[in-house]
């Protein structure tokens, strides 16, 4: 009897413990993107690899998340920094997956990747089929052909670049954001490194204006950084002369986000706990922000190309999906809607 | 269909209850035992773990042991990955350990890392939960596992023990003893060793390789078979201990070197290749714990003395090319602490016992991280000085009543934590059936990361504090010849306010922040049968259920924040655990069987698959035989692991193996 019952038990439990389980991301048909839509990159948690795009329409006002995931039945991968669009594709840049994922950007479906990358942090396109790739943990750029998406050279920096831009004058601009106090300016034509600017501590972003300026915004360290604390700033660089015509400091112990600016390029916007924004012209920072935290998380900041809105992503407490608050130019709410863990950046 | 495994389960806790009932019913009238309750226990909530848990294998961990002989859950990815251990629905920095009275929580992270304590090297392991922790240790606000080493004083002379694993993906473990023991001295030294390039293979869901026509178009998908790459390990351990007893006196010498030197395993979402990621932690920790016990009559002094040395190295590289590596982090910590702790108790009458013990840790702190070889690393140098000091008092005013209470007294550094209170009561309601109690209030302090780890520390952190309370029962009874069963059920809520988590950033780094305010409770259940059906064929099975509902219930931080009344991430509801045993003459058969429930990895919201984790399930086997050679015993033993090949993923990202095999000899002399 006591057999039977044993045996009864332990087919049981073999019946349970067959049960299988795996959470396999499943593919959908991709859904067609339309002009005007707002990609948000999600950077997800460190080590978790849950980084993801959630899309926007703001005429319908729908949202759908983890967008790669159903496009491609694949994850995205371990902490998006940013996704920009050259040539009619979408770049997403992947850093601790090492990879730049390119994609059709009506659907997100994947049509290529570029791999053998450090740490990318950021992509540039500096050509038609050029392209330079800086690493989060490298004193190289690399450079990438476009068309069989490899890695063809190095632009050797000595120090860490980071966010990068292409500026009329057919130079790269690029910060220098780990224990670093550069700008560098690099001939894509020769892909060196032809001049190199201090501006302060840890410039973590660099915008241009509608009259070819540079904007960099600094965070000024940490204290008992052993590259050493100061005040945040923003520096006003010319770049021809490839030097700091203003700053505008914040007090000790502010650390302002990455730098942003509209679609005219006269108006820059930053988060400091609140949103700020400040006309290209103001010779001192704002008194006022232009929305005021109210126990959010502001991580990064967008302006809507065509009309002015101002996209604010809210990561709350980094443990659940954040959320994006869509706000008019002056600063009153419109909508609000959840997307993927960390919202960190925007790409329209 | 998870009610479905549930009823399941609960069925064969039911069937092994009914059975022992319908057994007692036949023994009634053979048995008439008088015993005393253990003053020391009255209304504790504890786990004794057998030894034959504890030397199934002889490369298994206490992670592994715990995992499946507990309703504690475990996370870990595999052999030689981090594995944490929490209960009650807290975190792992909530569960204390300690060995041999020494404490294993590091004083930086404030956790233990189970998967470094190999299960050989302990002889007793008891779960201690909740408040029945608070007599240790402060800061247990899930609870206590306490493992301690013991002399083998049944055999006289020399003896000797040699065990050998040898497992799928050239995974070698050795482990060897050596005893020698007279009538008052006795000497042990073990070693065990343990190797494997751990790159076992898997099917990666959450990549897709490309096949690319000639003009670079994508013209197909698939998911590729991966392998665990950057992922071998090489760990060492030696313990020696000397053990001498007479009349009154016991004093033992523990000493614990361990040296292990691990890769840490590429993310499932990596496109990188493991031939140019260096991914890498070493330890060298040494362990040594000094104690004399004096038993005269009613009075006992244990008298304690250690030191821990751990040095830890931790370095991410990317190869640039060809000898050009890029350093991400190159981290170094020393960790030295002084360890002295007095421990009395007196049994005043026969149903009256008080105790009283102090302890003090002095840590020394070093921690530097200097990839960029800058002039000054970033790090910290810190000392900090923990004292505590606790008296307990233990009554049984009536035969079947008992009553108890603890208080504890805490400093850390300047922090001096608010008296930590905790009363226990239990009725014995008829023989063999007891009712138990008990409410605390606890106390965690935040560790020397979270104060002072640069960057990102945070000296203005507030500490944990939790309150507890406990009910529940306990059934234990011996049924006739060769039959025993016992059952328990323990239902606890506990409110914890000001857990410590850390967030990033705008800088980009992490930061602690008393962020979370947590409601946890539920119901922790075990059953074991154990029976000799004839001279040579015995039979136990154990089985242990917890359910255990952790939600967050602090005020919204904002009003997009959704986690409120949600369960914590990687805390799963249920966690269920059933070991069978057969042993037939020389021939001995074990199933391990181990559930989870499907786990969040966020708070809030489930509508990514990322953000959970499905339903785990695995299944061990295994079948030995004994043989007795000329005074030596020589075991064969074949094991199988992941029995039904599931596909787990117990942490984001991060692979786990699926069946695998492991054949283990082993010789006693």
């Amino acid at each position: 009897m006591l057999f039977k019952k044993l045996s009864a038990a332990a087919l049981m439990l073999a019946a349970l413990a067959s049960c299988q389980g795996g959470n396999e991301v499943e593919e959908t048909t991709p859904a067609v993107v339309p002009d005007g839509t707002l990609y948000v990159v999600c950077e997800g948690n460190y080590g978790a690899g849950n980084g993801s795009i959630s899309l926007y329409n703001p005429d319908t006002k729908t949202v759908v998340n983890a967008a790669f995931e159903a496009a491609n039945g694949m994850k995205l991968g371990e902490n998006p920094q940013v996704m920009k669009i050259h040539g009619g594709l979408g770049y997403i840049v992947v850093t601790g997956s090492q990879a730049v994922f390119v994609v059709n950007p009506t659907t997100l479906k994947e049509v290529g990747r570029i791999t053998e990358l450090t740490s990318p942090r950021d992509i540039l396109f500096a050509g038609d089929n050029k392209a330079y790739v800086t690493n989060l943990y490298s004193n190289q750029i690399d450079i990438v052909d476009l068309t069989s998406r490899k890695v063809v050279g190095k632009v050797n920096t000595k120090v860490t670049p980071s966010a990068q831009l292409y500026a009329p004058d057919h130079y790269v601009y690029t910060n220098c954001y780990g224990y670093s106090n550069n700008i560098l300016k690099i001939d894509p034509a020769t892909d060196a490194v032809v001049a190199t600017l201090e501006v302060g501590v840890q410039a973590n972003s660099v915008v241009m204006d509608k009259n070819n300026k540079l904007w960099v915004m600094t965070t000024g360290g940490y204290q008992g950084s052993p590259f050493g604390y100061e005040r945040s700033g923003i520096y006003r660089v010319d770049p021809n002369s490839f030097a700091i015509e203003q700053s505008y400091l914040f007090a000790l112990g502010d650390y302002p986000s990455e730098i942003r600016i509209n679609e005219a390029a006269d108006r820059l916007y930053w988060v400091n706990g609140s949103v700020w924004a400040m006309d290209v012209t103001a010779t001192a920072l704002p008194g006022q922000p232009l929305i005021k935290s109210a126990g959010t998380y502001f991580y990064d900041v967008t302006v809507a190309p065509k009309s002015g809105e101002v996209y604010v992503a809210d990561a709350i407490d980094f443990t659940q999906p954040g959320c994006v608050i869509r706000y008019t130019k002056e600063g009153s709410e419109l909508d609000r809607f959840t997307v993927g863990v960390a919202p960190g950046s925007f790409c329209w | 269909m998870l009610r479905c495994r549930l009823f399941g389960l609960i069925g064969l806790v039911g069937l092994i209850s009914i059975q022992g009932f319908a057994q007692s019913l036949q023994s009634l009238k053979e048995v008439v035992v008088e015993s005393r309750r253990a003053l020391r226990d009255i209304g504790t909530m504890q786990t004794p773990l057998d030894s034959a848990q504890l030397r199934q294998l002889p490369g298994i961990s206490m992670a592994e042991v715990l995992a499946l002989g507990s309703s504690l859950y475990v996370k870990s990815s595999g052999r030689a990955s981090l594995a944490t251990v929490a209960f009650r629905g807290t975190s792992a920095s909530h569960t204390q350990v300690t060995w041999n009275g020494l404490r294993l929580n590091s004083p930086m992270l404030g956790m233990t890392d189970f998967s470094t304590l190999p299960a050989f090297f302990v002889d007793r392991a008891t779960i201690l939960h909740g408040s029945t922790s608070l007599n240790d240790v402060g800061g247990g606000l899930g609870g206590l596992v306490k493992l301690s080493t013991a002399p083998d004083e049944a055999r006289r002379g020399l003896s000797g023990e040699y065990m050998q694993g040898i497992g799928s993906w050239n995974t070698f473990d050795e482990f060897a003893k050596l005893n020698y023991s007279t009538e008052h001295w006795q000497t042990s030294t073990r070693a065990a060793y343990s190797s494997s390039p751990n790159n076992f293979p898997y099917l990666n869901k959450d990549k897709k390789e490309n096949v690319y026509d000639e003009k670079g178009n994508i013209i197909s998908q698939y998911h590729p078979l991966e392998r665990n790459n950057s992922a071998a390990y090489k760990d060492f351990n030696l313990m020696q201990e000397l053990h001498w007893h007479s009349g009154y006196n016991r004093i033992s010498l523990a000493a614990w070197y361990a040296n292990l030197n691990r890769e840490i395993p590429m993310l499932t979402v990596s496109y990188g290749s493991g031939r140019k990621i260096e991914n890498r932690q070493r330890e060298h920790n040494l362990r040594t714990v000094l104690a004399w016990q004096h038993q005269h009559g009613k009075w006992g002094l244990l008298l304690r003395g250690g030191y821990v040395n751990s040095d830890l190295q931790y370095d991410n590289k990317r190869l640039l090319s060809e000898n050009r590596w890029s350093a991400l982090v190159e981290a170094r910590a020393r960790v030295t602490t002084f360890f002295l702790s007095g421990e009395t108790s007196w049994h005043l009458r026969r149903n009256l016992f008080v105790g009283a013990s102090v302890e003090a840790n002095r840590h020394d702190v070093s921690s530097e991280n200097n990839p960029m070889k800058l002039p000054t690393a970033t790090g910290y140098r810190k000392a900090r000085l923990e004292l505590a000091a606790v008296a307990s008092a233990r009554w049984q005013p009536l035969k079947d009543v008992g009553v108890s209470a603890v208080v504890r007294q805490d400093v850390y550094g300047s922090l001096v934590a608010p008296l930590t209170p905790a009363l226990f009561a239990d009725w014995e309601v008829v023989k063999g059936l007891t009712i138990k109690g008990s409410a605390s209030r606890n106390y965690r302090a935040p560790t020397l990361n979270d104060l002072y780890f640069l960057p990102g520390g945070n000296k203005n952190l507030r500490p944990e504090q939790g309150y507890t309370c406990d009910l529940g029962f306990a059934f234990n009874r011996r049924i006739g010849a060769g039959w025993q069963m016992s059952f328990s059920a323990n239902w606890f809520d506990s409110h914890i306010s000001d857990w410590i988590l850390w967030v990033p950033v705008a800088q980009g780094y992490f930061t602690p922040r008393n962020a979370k305010k947590v409601h946890s409770y539920g119901v922790e259940s075990q059953a074991a049968l154990h029976c000799i059906l004839r001279r040579n064929l015995q039979v136990s099975l154990n089985g242990s259920v917890a359910w255990t509902p952790s939600l967050n219930v602090a005020e919204k931080i904002s009003p997009a924040d959704k986690s409120q009344g949600y369960q914590l991430p990687y805390v799963p509801l249920l966690t269920a655990s059933v070991r069978l045993n057969v042993s037939l003459t020389a021939w001995q058969f074990s199933y391990n069987w181990l559930h989870y429930s499907r786990r969040a990895t966020m708070t809030g919201s489930e509508q990514f698959s990322s953000n959970y984790l499905p339903a785990y399930f695995i299944s061990n086997l295994s079948l030995g035989r004994d043989w007795r050679l000329r005074g030596i015993d020589l075991c064969l033993k074949a094991t199988v692991n992941n029995l039904f090949d599931n596909a787990n993923q117990t942490i984001l990202a991060r692979p786990a193996p699926g069946r695998h095999y492991v054949a283990t000899i082993g010789l006693r002399y």
